[in-house]
């Protein structure tokens, strides 16, 4: 009898191994798969500047969804480019960093929607909380002279040109 | 006429068993869809579960047809039978009406909870019949 369960055992670890042999590549997809969530769980926290310099000090996600021009001219250091309408960009964000899960979205000012529909894209593509700096760039552009006024050494937070991610 | 009965068995279960693993083995994200609908484990388990299980079937047939290793072969065969009737019989008293997943996409009516329970307690009954009959020869010489 213990022949035959050593028997039957080898038979079936054979079978498994070649299964999972074959089948690799449809499971190697399912394990990297990222879990697509519906648009209408999208519920962003908006956050103001305190918050967004202490996302920045920790190295944190942070994406610009401004168009590209405003991007180049200027931007929070450290900041990914992924305008509205930009696929390749949104999906080589996506591809790179939706295993962060949480993601800071901002654009021009308190007027603008893009950050909204950007976090939008990123949260339906897999990433678990979004925040929206809704007073966006021109805000933290303002707060950056009011310190640099007082103090020279918050400047290097605002990263004009060629910094481009 | 047992050589013959058994001769049976083995070829009746072995077509049986190389039919539904070749069916599956040609479509695994069907047939891993089809066990997601038992609801009984999670996506990743239905996936491994369905890359794995048409090989031991046809593993299984092979040694029913070759006549290699019959014992363990019924053995197996007895196994993934025991399986099948647990999971029908859940999806049955939990009253679902899905496909049993049992020959792929490929077996329409034949496919339904009720008539695939009947049928793998059937093989199962089968099965547990050809792994005794094949074990008596074995204690027969172990007396001598």
């Amino acid at each position: 009898m213990r022949l035959v369960l050593l028997r039957a055992a080898l038979v079936a670890v054979l079978a498994v191994v070649s299964g999972l042999i074959i089948n690799s590549g449809q499971l190697n997809a399912l394990l990297h798969q990222v879990a697509v969530q519906d648009a209408a769980d999208y519920a962003p926290r908006p956050v103001e500047l305190p918050f967004v310099r202490t996302w920045q000090r920790a190295g944190k996600l942070i994406v610009d969804a401004r168009a590209l021009d405003s991007y180049t001219e200027g931007h929070i250091a450290g900041a990914y480019s992924a305008p509205v309408g930009d696929q390749q960009r949104l999906q080589a964000l996506v591809d790179c960093c939706v295993q962060r899960a949480e993601v800071l979205v901002y654009c021009s000012s308190i007027t603008c929607s893009d950050s909204f529909a950007v976090g939008e894209l990123l949260f339906v593509a897999g990433f678990k909380q979004v925040y929206l700096y809704e007073a966006g760039f021109a805000d933290w552009l303002q707060q950056q002279q009011l310190w640099a006024s007082g103090s020279l050494s918050q400047v290097d937070s605002v990263q004009s040109g060629g910094g481009e991610h | 006429m047992q050589h013959y009965v058994i001769m049976g068995l083995r070829w009746l279960l072995g077509a049986i068993f190389l039919y539904a693993g070749i069916t599956k083995a040609l479509d695994v994200a069907v047939f891993a869809t089809a066990i997601g609908r038992y609801a009984m484990l999670p996506e990743l388990g239905n996936m491994l579960l369905a890359s794995t299980l048409p090989y031991l079937e046809i593993s299984t047939a092979l040694l029913l047809f070759s006549g290699r290793w019959l014992r363990p072969a019924a053995l197996l065969s007895v196994l993934m039978y025991s399986m099948f009737c647990v999971a029908l019989l859940t999806a049955a008293l939990r009253g679902l009406s899905i496909d049993c997943g049992c020959f792929g996409s490929a077996a329409g009516a034949w496919s339904s909870v009720g008539v695939a329970l009947l049928r793998s307690v059937s093989l199962l009954g089968l099965s547990g019949y050809l792994f005794f009959v094949l074990a008596a020869p074995m204690k027969t010489e172990e007396r001598k």
